[in-house]
């Protein structure tokens, strides 16, 4: 299984990671397109920043995963592949999942009534995020699921 | 290995995944009086206003039991338990055998002592599928709904009836709703909300006595003397441990089924889990029946675990509520309405412009509680904190802005913060 780990030390702040996971979630895939979309995608990525300090925090798929321990409706799940996904169709906005994340990783879709969060990006070989980052700060980790 | 587990929720759900977590091969069989494999129970108020269909009921589907081996014998009452030859004696699927037992019988809607209520027609409570079936099939007849009880399932049937285009009233024997979770400052913003979306709450008021019309409910008296003509009475005053089964097998119970720190009872071989247990809560220091959701899914997973043979204790449970009307949203975690003059530290922040308020409880350096109104978005990052216990003097005031997160904290405890589950 697969995850995305932060390196703070190289971290500058930029947030292109936010920008790169709106594109990829978005319809069109296009920067120019995904800008003007109705319903723009919400960032799974979250860049914090204080001082000289930043580092973009996302889910770690935990293997004990509390948001789905939370969920009300079964939407939120662990899934054999490793991934902890949300099915969107299920989700019906009760925010339990980010009430029990204490990493802070599930994002809201206020108007929508939908959590969001990192899926990894589906099939994509090496997620949007850590594509994106000019400086090294994302890498993705592997290990055996179990 | 046989595994039994006897309940529908989450606990059982929990349970399911704890034991498979271990034993990948054996038999598991899950018993439930309800007619439905494990569902959505906060979701009854979704379902009733629609925003949840009948096939996003389920918490699995079908294919996810026949893939974990489970046997689910649904339309099941266990009718009584027998520790010593292990075995669990159904009404409709005769004697059951296990070599390890999981009692995750949950709890039942609490009836107040109103005059006239007994035998009443129009009177639901709301905690299972059924109730809300039961009040969907006779909408028709209900113009008009009193909820009994300004908690959590008290409102959001409020909210769902609200949406069906019923008119109701809510009436709250304490001087706020969420009593349990909120101050009076978080309960006027949440009762604000709910009057503006047309629900009116009663505070400080209790149902004192109910009349009936050809043996159907007409009308509802309070305490104050008010009287409210009305089509149904919704009663949600709470939900008592349903013990019966354990307590007949000769199983320790208090106010719950007791457990030890494995979550196993007085009874080898039996564990118990969910709205039905009295397990150690983190808030309160002690055991409590804390019948939340994630409370249940937590302790079936562990108590699963254990079953296959484990042997980790209960991390133990944290009062924590997640509950939103109209777009108002709220959490709360741990001790929120801490004890005056025993050494709390309380800091607020209000902004009534934008309905955001935030409440934190510190003690000895360490957050045990916080609510959350308006703006919850990584409210996780608090309910980490309060059950880690992390340090966070000089950080009080800080926690109460919105961009509040791991990067206020040294690099360590960040670090530390960050890891996976």
């Amino acid at each position: 299984m697969r995850y995305v780990v932060a390196k703070e030390e190289v971290c500058i702040g930029c947030r292109l990671c936010e920008i790169a996971c709106i594109v990829e979630h978005s319809r069109t895939k296009d920067i120019v397109k995904t800008y003007r979309e109705e319903n723009r995608p919400i960032a799974r990525a979250h860049v914090e920043e204080q001082g000289p300090v930043s580092l973009s925090i996302t889910c770690q798929h935990c293997t004990d995963a509390w948001c789905a321990s939370a969920c009300i409706t079964g939407a939120m799940r662990k899934h054999p592949d490793g991934r902890v996904l949300v099915d969107i169709d299920k989700c019906v906005g009760c925010w339990s999942c980010v009430m029990a994340c204490r990493v802070g990783a599930i994002a809201m879709d206020e108007a929508g009534h939908k959590s969001v969060k990192c899926d990894l990006c589906g099939d994509r070989l090496i997620p949007a995020c850590v594509e994106a980052c000019p400086n090294r700060a994302l890498v993705v980790v592997e290990e055996e699921v179990g | 290995m046989n595994y039994v587990i006897i309940g529908g929720g989450v606990a059982a759900l929990g349970a399911i995944d704890g034991i498979r977590s271990i034993d990948a091969k054996g038999a598991i069989t899950l018993i439930t009086d309800e007619a439905f494999a494990p569902y959505s129970r906060p979701g009854i108020s979704y379902w009733l206003s629609g925003k949840l269909a009948d096939w996003g009921m389920p918490l699995r589907d079908e294919a996810f039991y026949r893939e974990a081996g489970v046997t689910i014998l649904t339309g099941t009452r266990a009718v009584s338990l027998d520790p010593k030859k292990k075995k669990v004696e159904t009404d409709k699927a005769g004697t059951v055998s296990y070599d390890k037992l999981l009692i995750a019988t949950g709890g039942t809607s609490i009836v107040p002592p109103i005059e006239g209520i007994q035998g009443a027609d129009m009177v639901f409570s709301f905690t299972t599928y059924n109730d809300a079936l039961t009040i969907s099939g006779k909408k028709e007849k209900i113009k008009r709904a009193v909820v009994v009880g300004g908690g959590l399932i008290g409102l959001k049937a409020a909210e769902a009836l609200n949406d069906i285009g019923i008119a109701v009233t809510v009436v709250e024997l304490m001087d706020r709703i969420m009593s349990l979770a909120f101050d009076k400052t978080a309960g006027s913003l949440m009762e604000k909300r709910l009057a503006k979306s047309g629900i009116t709450v009663f505070t400080g008021d209790s149902v004192k006595a109910v009349e009936t019309k050809d043996g159907a409910i007409s009308a509802a008296t309070l305490a104050s003397g008010k009287k409210i003509e009305t089509d149904a009475v919704v009663v949600a005053v709470g939900v008592k441990p349903n013990t019966a089964l354990a307590a007949a097998a000769g199983i320790k119970i208090n106010r719950g089924v007791l457990v030890d720190q494995y979550l196993m009872t007085s009874a080898g071989d039996i564990f118990a889990a969910g709205d039905v247990v009295e397990a150690y809560d983190l808030a309160a220091k002690d055991r409590r029946v804390t019948p939340i959701l994630p409370n249940a899914s937590r302790q079936g997973r562990q108590a699963g675990r254990n079953m296959a043979g484990a042997a980790e204790s209960y991390e133990g449970g944290l009062p924590m509520n997640s509950i939103g009307f109209y777009g108002l949203s709220s959490v709360s975690v741990g001790l929120t309405n801490p004890p005056q003059d025993a050494g709390y530290r309380v800091v607020t922040r209000l902004d009534e412009d934008c309905d955001i308020y935030r409440k934190l409880v510190f003690s000895d350096g360490r957050l045990v509680g916080a609510v959350l109104v308006g703006d919850v978005a990584r409210a996780g990052i608090f309910f980490g904190l309060v059950r880690d216990g992390t340090p966070v003097t000089g950080l009080e005031e800080r926690m109460l802005s919105t961009d509040f997160g791991h990067v206020h904290f040294e690099k360590e405890v960040r670090r530390e913060r960050l890891k996976r589950s």
